[in-house]
């Protein structure tokens, strides 16, 4: 047992196992722990123009997936918004739901902070391509613009339905970037300033160097980023500006979204007539007559086709439930059309007081109507007689651009300007009354930025929370 | 196939480590010593004693005895040395003799029987060491043979589930789901706080499986036959767990197989039947009705009944329109014989086993078949409405939830010189699972039940044609799914709901959720002792296992939800691959007299590999349940990831006397998820155990018969997931139209930024001290085991959120919160853990034995970001700042995932017995009288903390007859009641709002606690609170009773065994508890927090055993 100094014994043992350090020398322990992940792809993958491409591709699909893109039980920000409008009513059993459809939303609302997040995500993956194309591919302006239009489109609905205190930072190098918290109308001018970049760029397109499919693209954005910047326009109370803007968009453009069982379904359709989790808003319900709602669903209208209880509505409470017809699992939606120019245009001709302009407008939009996606109502008949005060024509404007624009995200924004440009109490415009899940209405006229916006040392919660 | 690259590196790796292991295998022995052989018998009777453990002291000499109790020590250092047996059951002895080169020595042992039975030799991360040289607590669940004959186990979860102080474990809450364990509390923030598995020196792949049900997961664990298992140890903390190196900090759970052992074969034969079944109280629901009062009543509401509440009856239907209640109904579809889905599910087990062999080679094989039908079934009355509509059931609608389980194990030791011994274990297991829609689901079996409208349309005289023909008959209930277009191609068609809410179990039960897995787990250990002072140790293992999940169903069948009956399909396939491989030299020396060292190094390497493809597809045609039939079809990419981890470590062990052990060790680990900036982590250790009462100067005490001090320091780690540390892209598949033009759109591929990755990722870091002692009093009649420990784990990951007003991508989800994985928090958890291990009487005709753990955690934050830290489940915002109805937040100084909630106060102020919202005052009053509604009360922890079990047994009628029980009691946290808020807040159909005719003169009426909660959540304006609905989660147990009876001889001798014996067996008999809720052990999913949302609890379990020996 003594033949052996302990020193010596610990050497024979760790020469037992000198085998492994012996291998190490030969690259031996870096293979055992490289740590290759074959399914990731990494920065190196996306630095140079196909990678930008891909980016490109990648915000586009992300544009459309925080607008009205469904998975399988959660809304994007377009029926999100409709629920909190008197277009749509929760017959879902998910508080959040129930309670944006009550207008009493809280400032930690899941699916509130969800739509929020997708947009300003939208607004980061746009800022990736554009950032990415600058430097890899500058003289593709159709594209460039494009991410400029992407950009300020999040911005606009950021603008139109949060509450004053919207910030608006990017990520850099990896870091975040964060900015103090703007009004709403701060919010819609930073968009403004995207759209006219968006503009400038594919006015400048051309081929070569540019390509032709990159001109197609510029002229694609011009008629969007001319609609978006009307519409922000308005947003800001500059109509006349507004219609200029627009004046030379088609009413036959749409720039489209279209949707595909093997990517993404219409949010529309997930939520109403798959989940059956949303039922078309009406003007009464078991509660009886809900003050201020249009009568979207009981009107007959077919700019917004539905169908009573044909479907189990999910709470399994609410009745009677309604569900759209207008929009099938792959049907197209369009974003921003030639419609929403002659509206905007409508719009001018109310605030100079010229209703017999205005009703042209909106009379040739019912004898013959444009097609939304794929979806075209049967022609109404003209409305003969014309407003005489501006209130009365105030009130028909916005009937008929909630029929036309029926489930298109711009009723929220809507609402909220009858009470902040057209001076109407917010219980003359928002659904009020007796909520049909119990209680009462809110009164919330917006949306809170939510919680997990925080994280911004710059920010504390919304500025205030009024129209 | 394809091979990766890693892959491809992965096998050059297995291969180089193989040549490794055999090279140790084939260097010769070398030199000779005297050799020492006896006889190990029991003292009174004499009997021999097989398996007992005899060694030759501070050296590698160690051999167990054969079936006749002899032994053969060989290669015996000349000169002075010690001889020590270990067996269970008897005190330990040992015994000097002196030898001379080449001479051979006889030394026979009488063994006396120990009254508390102790496991004496342990396993650790360097081999076996008796258990009072280790400084740490060490768990062992004993004899768990006897565990597995005597009591309802039919999975691992049985086995520990109240075993161990300090360990919290929450049995799976359907047929063989997963359980969830954690040990000495929770140390990380975002990373799992799970412990690992070791099996026969292989780590062990005990990942749980999204079962695709709703929220009930599977689980790798259920591939284990507890049968095959001879022991479990718990390692409970980094002070004992060190070197096991990164992934241990949440603890270990060393799994020891059966092995074969010397003597004639002898067989194992047992037949198990049973019963499964759900005993749960399930609530039932409540109709009030009413009729309107009012100038503002409809005809309508004039011409039918109308349903009221707390709110309408109190508040009115609206302005001139009263609601007042005439009468209550109430139903439950779990009570309903004809309707309940739940019936008695049937159990069995059958298996046999072998084990036998001679000194040169010893073998154990066993084979076991098990099938288990849960208690959930369709009820008649659907299948005879498939019936009558000429449609054939399968067995998978009928018996939605049922576990098969075929185990086979192969288990050889050989010793193949005297210095070289070789063992070889090889298990396979197939298993096929099945699980009904349940939990947070619209298609669940418990969803629809509880939207069950407080009654049964024809069973108030309301046919279900008339609910369906004019809804306000039945209070708007349609009863009939005539509104319901008949399903695509035909199928089931409208057909009664009989009280269901949305769908009934027939459309539900349609849906399945099947997984398969075959597994194959196996492992090869040679042992070679080139020297008496030296032994060397090689291990290398695999666990492989092959997964499919599928879920969906057929065209026409399955709820009608959307596009459900047009068939779909998805079908998940997986392989999990784990390598382990490990080598270890000891060295032994003895430096004086009573100084002896030991020093071990060793290098440990493993890899964990995981693929997963995701194929789906819908629109099927009729019959047709593959992928490919469907004309849509999906398939996610496959996602390979690996993690391996290279690990060296260094221990020298001291031993004063046999009585002081000092051990001091360090571990090294690289691991491929560290991050690019960090390398390399170090896992220092140092333990001391010392049989004080050994020593000379320490006093004696008639009634204390042995005591051991212990101290134990030590640190691991757990490391980040696979690939946080990278920055990533994702594929995102966008639709287009070209030229913006709709019948130009297709299909293409984009890329989106993804994960912002974190190269300086480094693992978490736990370090633990432990201290306590060991003491045997009153004859060794009882054992009493303290601990003390106090363990902060610092470097704690935390998923830090960044304001989405940044951009940043969030992962997975678009529109999660963007996360990125930082080293940042700190967290520290102490507690003490005691067991007593007593035998209170011990005749020949009568014994009792018991056994009491206890322990207590206290878990606290001590750093974490933000001013008070950053709130909520998913870390997302500063929670001095956040809003919530009901939160888990993480606060500086508080527990992982405490309660926090805004309270609530109420006063029924007119005393009419209905809350009102006006009643209710949500958040608190400042002193300057304004409301305060920020101000979050903390609740408690979310998790037990108070854990105490009692296992007692009782031996009669001269030891032939054994019962025992087991009873624990879990207690110190606070339970969310999330099943009675949801549904109370969703529906009026629940408790807390059915008031009852004449309102609180009526005992079916709601407390005003209840409604006042249910008011505070609901119907109040403004801001809300659950709070109302956490409730103390505390209970106690009847887990285990059983009954043994051995039978007479004469009965054994006429079937030629060598004893046999009849169990039965009962497993989660009763529960006693205040919780409100289905059950304080309700849960499902597997994270740190306990999520009691409409699902189910642990079944109870009946169980008839036959066992045979021969």
């Amino acid at each position: 047992m003594t033949r052996f100094s302990h020193r010596a014994r610990t050497v024979a043992a760790i020469a037992v196992l000198a085998i492994v350090p012996l291998a190490s020398a030969c690259n031996f322990k870096d293979q055992l722990l490289q740590p290759q992940q074959p399914g990731l792809i990494l920065p190196t993958d996306v630095s140079g123009q196909a990678g930008a491409d891909a980016l490109y591709l990648g915000a586009l699909g992300r544009l459309k997936a925080w607008t009205v893109g469904g998975n399988v039980n959660q809304e994007a920000m377009f029926p999100m918004m409709s629920l909190m409008t008197d277009e749509y009513k929760s017959s879902d059993t998910f508080s959040q739901r129930n309670e944006t459809d009550q207008r009493s939303v809280q400032t930690n609302d899941a699916l509130v902070q969800s739509v929020y997040t997708q947009a300003q995500q939208g607004r980061g993956y746009a800022r990736d391509a554009l950032n990415t194309m600058l430097a890899v591919e500058p003289d593709a302006k159709g594209k460039i613009a494009e991410m400029y239009f992407a950009l300020g489109f999040a911005e606009t609905i950021l603008g139109e339905v949060y509450c004053n205190g919207i910030p608006l930072g990017e990520m850099k190098d990896g870091q975040p970037i964060y900015t103090a918290p703007l009004p709403s109308t701060d919010a819609l001018k930073v968009a403004l300033a995207h759209f006219d970049s968006a503009l400038t760029l594919a006015a400048a397109a051309k081929a070569p160097p540019g390509t032709a499919a990159d001109t197609v693209i510029a002229a694609n954005v011009r008629n969007a980023a001319a609609i978006a910047k009307g519409r922000v326009l308005v947003d800001l109370g500059q109509y006349a500006t507004a219609a200029t803007a627009v004046a030379s968009v088609a009413t036959a453009y749409q720039y489209v979204e279209t949707f595909a069982q093997t990517s993404q379904d219409n949010g529309f359709w997930i939520m109403t007539t798959n989940s059956q989790r949303y039922s078309v808003g009406d003007s009464a319900d078991a509660t009886g007559t809900i003050k201020n709602a249009l009568p979207f669903a009981s009107a007959g209208d077919p700019r917004v086709p539905s169908a009573k209880n044909t479907l189990k509505p999910f709470d399994n409470q609410t009745l009677p439930y309604f569900v759209q017809t207008m929009f099938g699992r792959d049907d197209a939606m369009a974003l921003l059309d030639g419609l929403d120019a002659r509206l905007i245009e409508a719009e001018a001709k109310l605030n100079a007081a010229d209703y017999t302009g205005m009703m042209t407008i909106l009379n040739a939009l019912r004898t013959a109507p444009p097609t939304q996606g794929i979806f075209k109502p049967a022609a109404l008949a003209a409305i003969t007689t014309t407003p005489a005060t501006k209130d009365a024509a105030v009130t028909l404007f916005f009937r008929e651009k909630a029929f036309w624009q029926f489930s298109r995200g711009y009723r929220f924004g809507d609402l909220r300007r009858l009470v902040r440009q057209y001076g109407r109490p917010s219980d003359q415009v928002w659904a009020s009354g007796t909520f049909h899940k119990g209680g009462v209405y809110g009164p919330d006229v917006n949306w809170p930025v939510t919680d997990n916006e925080k994280t911004n040392p710059n920010f504390a919660g919304c500025i205030d929370r009024s129209a | 196939m394809r091979l990766t690259r890693s892959k491809r590196m992965a096998v050059g790796t297995h291969a180089v480590l193989a040549v490794v292991a055999s090279l140790a295998v084939s260097v010769p022995a070398q030199s000779q010593g005297a050799t020492i052989t006896g006889r190990v018998t029991a003292a009174g009777t004499n009997e021999p004693l097989a398996e007992a453990r005899v060694m030759v002291v501070n050296t590698s000499v160690v051999v167990p005895t054969n079936s006749e109790g002899r032994y053969v020590l060989r290669g015996v250092p000349t000169g002075s040395v010690e001889v020590r047996v270990l067996r269970v059951g008897y005190q330990e002895q040992k015994k000097a003799v002196s030898v001379s080169p080449g001479a051979s020595v006889t030394l026979d042992f009488l063994m006396t029987q120990a009254i508390v039975r102790l496991q004496e030799i342990v396993t650790t991360a360097t081999g076996e060491q008796r258990r009072v040289e280790i400084g740490n607590a060490v768990s062992t669940l004993g004899d768990v043979n006897q565990r597995v004959e005597n009591t309802a186990t039919t999975n691992l979860s049985d086995l520990m589930v109240a075993k161990s102080p300090g360990v919290v474990l929450l049995p799976g809450n359907m047929t063989s789901s997963a359980p969830t364990v954690r040990i000495r509390g929770l140390n990380s923030l975002s990373l799992s706080n799970a412990p690992i598995y070791v099996i026969d020196g292989v780590h062990m792949n005990s990942d749980a499986i999204n079962g695709n049900v709703g929220g009930t997961n599977t689980s790798y664990l259920n591939d284990l036959n507890p049968a095959e298992i001879e022991d479990i140890e718990i390692v409970k903390g980094p002070s004992a767990a060190t070197l096991y190196g990164t992934a241990a900090a949440n603890g270990v759970i060393v799994i020891t197989t059966k092995k074969g052992r010397a003597g004639a074969t002898r067989w194992s034969y047992y037949a198990e039947e049973g019963q499964v079944r759900d005993r749960n109280k399930y609530p039932s629901s409540y109709a009030d009705w009413g009729h309107c009062v009012g100038t503002a009543c409809s005809a309508a509401e004039l011409a039918n009944p109308i349903r009221c509440n707390l709110v309408t009856v109190s508040a009115g239907l609206r302005a001139n329109a009263a609601c007042v209640v005439d009468s209550t109904t109430s139903a439950n579809l779990f009570k309903d014989k004809t309707l309940s889905v739940l019936a008695t599910g049937p159990r069995s087990q059958y298996g046999a086993q072998a084990a036998g062999g001679n000194d040169a080679m010893r073998f154990f094989v066993s084979g076991d078949i098990e099938n288990e039908l849960g208690p959930v079934k369709m009820p008649d009355v659907f299948i005879s409405r498939f019936d009558s509509i000429h449609t054939s059931v399968r067995d998978e609608w009928i018996h939605p939830e049922a576990f098969q389980r075929s185990s086979f194990r192969t288990n050889m030791n050989a010793t193949l010189s005297p210095k070289i011994d070789f063992s070889a274990q090889a298990g396979f297991v197939k298993s096929d699972q099945r699980l009904p829609q349940v939990d947070n689901n619209t298609f669940s079996y418990l969803y629809n039940s509880y939207q069950n409208p407080g009654f049964i349309p024809e069973r108030i005289g309301e046919s279900a044609a008339l609910c369906a023909a004019t809804p306000a008959r039945c209070l708007g209930y349609p009863g009939l799914d005539g509104v319901t277009p008949t399903g695509p191609g035909g199928g089931l068609g409208p057909y009664e709901l009989h009280g269901y809410g949305l769908y009934s179990p027939a459309e539900l039960f349609q849906r399945v959720a099947e997984q398969g897995i075959h597994r194959f787990i196996s492992s090869a250990n040679t042992q070679w002792r080139p020297f008496a002072w030296m032994q060397n140790d090689g291990t290398v293992g695999i666990d492989v296992a092959d997964r499919d999940n599928l879920v969906g169903n057929r065209f026409g069948e399955g709820p009608a939800s959307g596009t459900t009956r047009q068939g779909t399909i998805n079908d998940t396939r997986s392989s999990n691959r784990q390598f382990s491989a490990k080598i270890t030299s000891n060295s032994s020396w003895q430096a004086r007299q009573n100084l002896n060292f030991k020093t071990t190094v060793g290098s440990e390497y493993g890899s964990s590999e995981q693929e997963q493809t995701v194929g789906s597809s819908t629109n099927l045609p009729p019959g047709a349940f593959i992928v490919g039939a469907g004309s849509v079809k999906n398939s996610s990419d496959s996602l390979s990831t690996a993690v391996k981890t290279l690990g060296f470590y260094l221990q020298e062990q001291a031993s004063f006397r046999d009585r002081m052990f000092l051990t001091v060790a360090a571990r090294s680990d690289q691991n491929s998820a560290f991050g690019t900036d960090f390398q390399r982590v170090f896992y220092p250790k140092a333990s001391l155990s010392w049989i004080m009462s050994d020593e000379p100067w320490f006093p004696h005490f008639d009634k204390l018969n042995q005591f051991r001090y212990r101290f134990a320091y030590g640190a691991s780690g757990v490391q980040p997931g696979a690939t946080t540390t990278f920055r990533t892209y994702a594929s995102s598949v966008v639709n287009l139209a070209t030229n913006n033009a709709i019948s130009t759109a297709k299909d293409t591929s984009g890329l989106i930024a993804n994960a912002l990755g974190n190269p300086k990722l480094k693992p978490e870091t736990s370090t633990e001290f432990e201290t306590g002692f060991e003491s045997r009093l009153f004859n060794n009649r009882l054992n009493l085991d303290l601990t003390y420990y106090s363990k902060k784990t610092k470097d704690a990951l935390l998923a830090q959120p960044i304001a989405p007003s940044s951009g940043a991508p969030a992962t997975p989800t678009f529109g999660g919160t963007p996360t990125v994985l930082t080293n940042i928090a700190s967290v520290a958890n102490s507690g003490f853990e005691a067991q007593v291990t007593t035998t209170v009487f011990d005749r020949r005709n009568f014994g009792w034995d018991m056994t009491i753990s206890a322990s207590h955690n206290s878990n606290k934050i001590l750093k974490i970001p933000g001013g008070n830290g950053f709130c909520s489940t998913s870390v997302t915002t500063a929670c001095d700042t956040v809003l919530s109805a009901a939160q888990r937040w993480q606060v500086r100084g508080r527990p992982i995932n405490g309660l926090y909630y805004l309270p609530f106060t109420y006063s029924d102020k007119n005393s009419d017995g209905i809350i009102t919202p006006d009643e209710v005052t949500v958040g608190r009053t400042t002193a300057d009288g304004k409301r305060d509604t920020t101000t979050f009360d903390y609740m408690g922890y979310s998790a037990p903390r108070d854990l105490l079990s009692i296992q007692s047994g009782i031996d009669l009628f001269a030891r032939k007859l054994h019962l025992t029980a087991l009873i624990d009691y879990k207690g110190g946290f606070a339970l969310f009641n999330s099943t009675t808020e949801f549904y109370c807040q969703q529906t009026n159909f629940c408790y807390d709002v059915n008031i009852g005719p004449g309102q609180s003169k009526v005992g079916a009426a709601a407390t005003l606690d209840d409604q006042a909660r249910n008011v505070a959540q609901r119907y109040v304006t403004g801001v809300k609170t659950q709070v109302g609905y956490v409730e103390n989660g505390q209970f106690w147990r009847l887990r285990e009773v059983s009954g043994s009876l051995k039978l007479p001889d004469v009965v054994s001798t006429r079937i030629r065994a060598k004893d046999a014996s009849l169990v039965f067996a009962v497993r989660n008999l009763h529960v006693w508890t205040k919780y409100k809720g289905i059950d304080p052990e309700s849960g499902y999913g597997n994270g740190d927090v306990q999520n009691d949302f409409s699902t189910t609890s642990p079944p109870t379990y009946l169980i008839f055993r036959l066992n045979l020996h021969y």
